[in-house]
């Protein structure tokens, strides 16, 4: 009785297992789309309305190289999705994209630009929306692929301009056959009488490099030693100079020692082309910040193409994107997994070094008493 | 005066297109200098941006060094540019077909990459005619320096006195020779007779010429933001583009400093109006003129040689090196591993918007020229020839572009196209809208040469048409324009080169249906490749000589 009842058992067990497998073998298709993740069911419905859209508009940087390894990175991975790449300097990007909005056209999707432009003008324009809602591939959410474990924002809200470059910005350059590193590697040995004539300061009172450069000795030495600082360095200037280009050439010729505050992106394309001269990557005593440049990106309010906004932004921030944008415009990505061997090694934050953070809503407004002191040494 | 009716009634409306496309984009520009909320917030009006910009205690020598610089040019050029002109238009020196074509050639090339080939001629510490100075004169120190205030004004010559040379010439050519042999007959020498007959009798060409030039000088910030900052030499143009490229930038106080271009305008027209007068310019009458040119005997290799220096000195020479500039790794850099290269080259005609963007320039220049030089007759002709009321206005209209840096004028036809409510807003996106952008900025220029051309035409010509039945178009169709053709072909030519080189004055209005060749330009500048920059300029040059030739091919086939 007892093996007939055991095996009883085993059929009603066995007849379970096959009918629940029966059950599961024919299940309609769609039953088995239940199991996709979330975030594809919404990746997937974002990419067919985007095709519908057909087209995405982006603002973004001047500059050929950069527009052409968007257009051509973005066709090759979505074909169907024609993407309109508009280049300018970002203050004229938000002018233009204001007077478009006031005359109630909305012709833009995306800008990537600078936090100065997100953060003065898009943001109190009211021009944008939040971005992390938009974040679907799981290679861009995942806050484990970026740097500190976490998406960066340069808003003080954390919500509409996510920072994907953070580069160490070298504070100066020289010209090894005048100067030795170690004659100017901390701050203040750039006030020894023997460099009297002999330096040239990228002009702080004009948009650039030479922004951040001063926010960050101002905040480094407090109000009281940065305008005694500033005041002597100026004394110390053969020249002010706005070119960026120029200035660099000089202390490649020899015509000056030193050059503070060069512009990154026009210093990496001039060392690309052979140009030879020597990076100060950061002070001894006081180091260096971290800067975005012109990586950051936000997502236009009212877009034409909201869809195709989505996807750009996507692909913009996934490892391929970050690649194309990092090599053209010689940026360090914040994204982990983006490759840095074609990047100079002084952009390249170190492990364990505390940097000042340059692009924050907070780090880039002057104070009065900053403002009126440039002002009084360098306006003429 | 039922004819005049009648022209009034086709022309009045043309003061309404006058005032709308220069006084309403102008006054909406100077009303916003006056906002002081940011964008976004509600308007709140003020005098701060007006404050802050006059208020600055460094104005004072800005502005001392501006006029200072102006006027040393314009004094200058006003010298060089009639002597070449009295060259061409009424001598026998040689091969003045070639001289005028060179001069030509400095009014189109790219005054940027231009002033890089000065630099890497005259800097004081590796220009290489101040290195080969040095060596050849056994020298302590570099002769010249082009980072100084006459380094400035020499970077300017070629550019200014080609402009010049270009509005003067045609009133030189208009000019009946009899009134330079009458004085010469008298006993006059030749140099008596330009100073006392040919330029005086001209006063109005030579006076719109040089008001435009110190204008335009005024607002020169090129050459000035290259050599003048590193020189401490600040000048208002300058200024105003700092503020215009702080971020966000500072329209309002870069519309309030403009506002001393205004001044100088309106004080300008006012001289002007003074001199001319109520006296009669006209050197082109109904008896038919001689333009037989003035035989200098062995002077005219003199002058021959003097155009020659100019050309050689001020134009082949640092075109020569801006040439060779384009073929190195970087620009100057004789110590590269690599020195010489193709790929700029290469680069900047491989650029896949190249073809949209080239189709967009010729459409652009053509439209512009074409449409623009007959709107500058129309307004012309209503100033010079008709009594309608208010022409003193549309006059002093005229001028109003020019109170405006290009930036500026881009961004005042940007907001009244938006703001237009529907009327001119398709235009938004397209190159029609560029097209009307370059037309009212070159108006001042337009308008005031032709003036000065109808100014040196009897009426008796005119009269002489309707005496004989011609209706007033027949009379303007045959008599006029054909009169004219110099002058118009100038200012046509004038228009397009600026069409097709223009950056500030598009920034604004195109999109990337809508790009043109100059702004691929600002996408090199960008970048900081000034090689690419320069092909970019290069390129333009060739377009428009490639054009003129066409031109002229066409020209001489059509006629009989």
């Amino acid at each position: 009785m007892k093996n007939a009842s055991n095996k009883v058992r085993l059929y009603l067990f066995a007849g379970v297992v096959a009918a629940f497998a029966g059950a599961l073998w024919f299940q309609p298709e769609s039953a088995f789309s239940q199991t996709k993740p979330a975030w594809q069911e919404r990746w997937e419905k974002v990419l067919a309305d985007a095709k519908k859209e057909g087209t995405v508009v982006v603002l973004g940087p001047p500059g050929d190289l950069i527009r052409n390894a968007m257009t051509e990175g973005f066709r090759k991975a979505y074909p169907n999705i024609n993407m309109e790449y508009s280049g300018r300097r970002s203050g004229e990007q938000a002018v233009k994209l204001g007077a478009e909005r006031d005359g109630g056209i909305f012709s833009a999707d995306v800008f990537v630009g600078g936090p100065t432009t997100a953060n003065f003008q898009l943001k109190p324009m009211k021009a944008l929306d939040p971005v992390r809602p938009a974040l679907i591939l799981p290679e861009v959410a995942d806050v484990k692929y970026w740097r500190d474990n976490r998406h960066e924002f340069s808003d003080t809200d954390g919500l509409y301009d996510l920072v994907f470059v953070g580069q160490v910005s070298a504070p100066l350059i020289y010209d090894p056959r005048q100067v030795k590193r170690e004659e100017i590697d901390e701050l203040y040995e750039l006030l020894d009488p023997k460099f009297k004539g002999k330096i040239v300061i990228n002009d702080p009172l004009v948009s650039g490099a030479a922004v951040p450069v001063f926010r960050f000795i101002w905040e480094t030495l407090g109000p009281q030693k940065a305008t005694d600082y500033y005041k002597r360095l100026r004394a110390q200037a053969g020249a002010v100079d706005r070119d960026q280009r120029r200035q660099i050439e000089w202390i490649a010729q020899g015509k000056y020692a030193i050059l503070v505050a060069p512009s990154d992106g026009v210093m990496a394309q001039l060392l690309q082309r052979g140009i030879k001269f020597e990076v100060l990557e950061d002070f001894k005593d006081h180091g260096t910040y971290i800067g975005a440049s012109f990586g950051t990106a936000m997502l236009i309010n009212k877009a034409p193409h909201p869809n195709a906004a989505t996807v750009f932004l996507n692909w913009l921030l996934t490892k391929e994107g970050q690649l194309l944008w990092s090599k053209a415009m010689n940026h360090v990505s914040r994204r982990l997994d983006v490759p840095i061997d074609h990047l100079f090694a002084y952009t390249i934050p170190k492990p364990g070094v505390k940097y000042w953070i340059g692009y924050s809503e907070k780090a880039q407004t002057r104070t009065p008493e900053e403002e009126k002191i440039l002002k009084d040494l360098f306006a003429r | 005066m039922p004819r005049l009716s009648w022209t009034s009634i086709i022309l009045l409306p043309l003061f309404g297109v006058v005032l709308l496309v220069t006084a309403y984009p102008v006054a909406l520009i100077f009303l916003k200098s006056f906002a002081l909320s940011r964008p976004g917030q509600p308007t709140v009006w003020g005098l701060q941006g007006w404050i802050s910009a006059f208020g600055d205690r460094a104005l004072l020598p800005v502005l001392a060094n501006t006029f200072s610089l102006a006027t040393v040019r314009i004094a200058i050029t006003t010298v060089l540019a009639l002597f070449f002109a009295w060259v061409v238009a009424r001598t026998d020196t040689p091969f003045k077909g070639a001289i005028e074509f060179a001069l030509w050639l400095g009014f189109f090339l790219p005054l940027l990459p231009m002033t890089m080939g000065w630099i890497l001629l005259l800097d004081s510490h590796y220009g290489l005619l101040n290195k080969a100075l040095v060596k050849v004169l056994n020298l302590s120190a570099a002769p010249f320096n082009v980072f100084s205030y006459w380094g400035i004004i020499w970077c300017h010559l070629a550019f200014s006195t080609s402009v010049r040379f270009l509005l003067l010439t045609p009133a030189f050519r208009a000019m009946d020779a009899v009134l330079e042999e009458a004085a010469q007959v008298s006993g006059s020498t030749t140099l008596g007779t330009l100073l006392r007959i040919t330029i005086p009798v001209l006063a109005p060409a030579v006076l719109a010429s040089t008001a435009l030039g110190f204008i335009k000088s005024l607002e020169s910030f090129e050459i000035e933001l290259v050599l003048g900052v590193p020189a401490g030499i600040y000048v208002l143009p300058t200024r105003i583009y700092d503020f215009l490229h702080w971020e966000p930038p500072l329209y309002g106080r870069a519309t309030a400093l403009s506002s001393v271009f205004l001044v100088v305008i309106f004080a300008l027209v006012w001289l002007q109006r003074l001199m001319l007068g109520a006296r009669q310019y006209t050197t082109v009458t109904g008896r038919g003129y001689l333009v037989r040119p003035l035989a200098l005997g062995a002077w005219r290799w003199v002058t021959f040689a003097i155009c020659v220096l100019f050309i050689a000195v001020m134009i082949l020479l640092p075109l020569g090196t801006l040439v060779m500039g384009t073929f190195m790794e970087v620009f100057g850099f004789f110590d590269l591993a690599k020195v010489w290269t193709a790929r700029h080259w290469n680069a900047a005609f491989h650029d896949p918007t190249f073809l949209r963007s080239l189709w967009n320039t010729l459409t652009l220049g053509l439209g512009a020229s074409i449409l623009g030089t007959l709107f500058y007759l129309s307004v012309s002709y209503c100033i010079a020839r008709t009594r309608l009321p208010g022409r003193k206005l549309i006059d002093l209209l005229s001028w109003l572009p020019w109170a405006l840096p290009g930036v500026l004028i881009s961004l005042a036809m940007l907001w009244a196209v938006l703001g237009s409510g529907g009327v001119l807003k398709p235009l938004y996106g397209t190159v029609s809208l560029l097209i009307l952008a370059i037309i009212v900025k070159e108006m001042p220029l337009g308008s005031q040469i032709i003036k000065a051309g109808v100014l040196q035409l009897s009426k008796e010509l005119e009269e002489a048409s309707d005496t004989s039945g011609a209706s007033w178009l027949t009379t303007f169709r045959r008599i006029l324009i054909p009169l004219l053709t110099p002058t118009l072909s100038a200012v046509a030519i004038i228009t397009f080169i600026s069409a097709v080189r223009e950056i500030p004055a598009v920034v604004f209005l195109s999109t990337n249906q809508s790009r043109t060749i100059s702004l691929l330009m600002l996408d090199s500048i960008a970048e900081a490749n000034m090689e690419r920059a320069a092909i970019i300029g290069l390129f333009i040059v060739f377009l428009v000589l490639v054009l003129l030739l066409l031109a002229r091919l066409v020209g001489s086939g059509l006629r009989p």
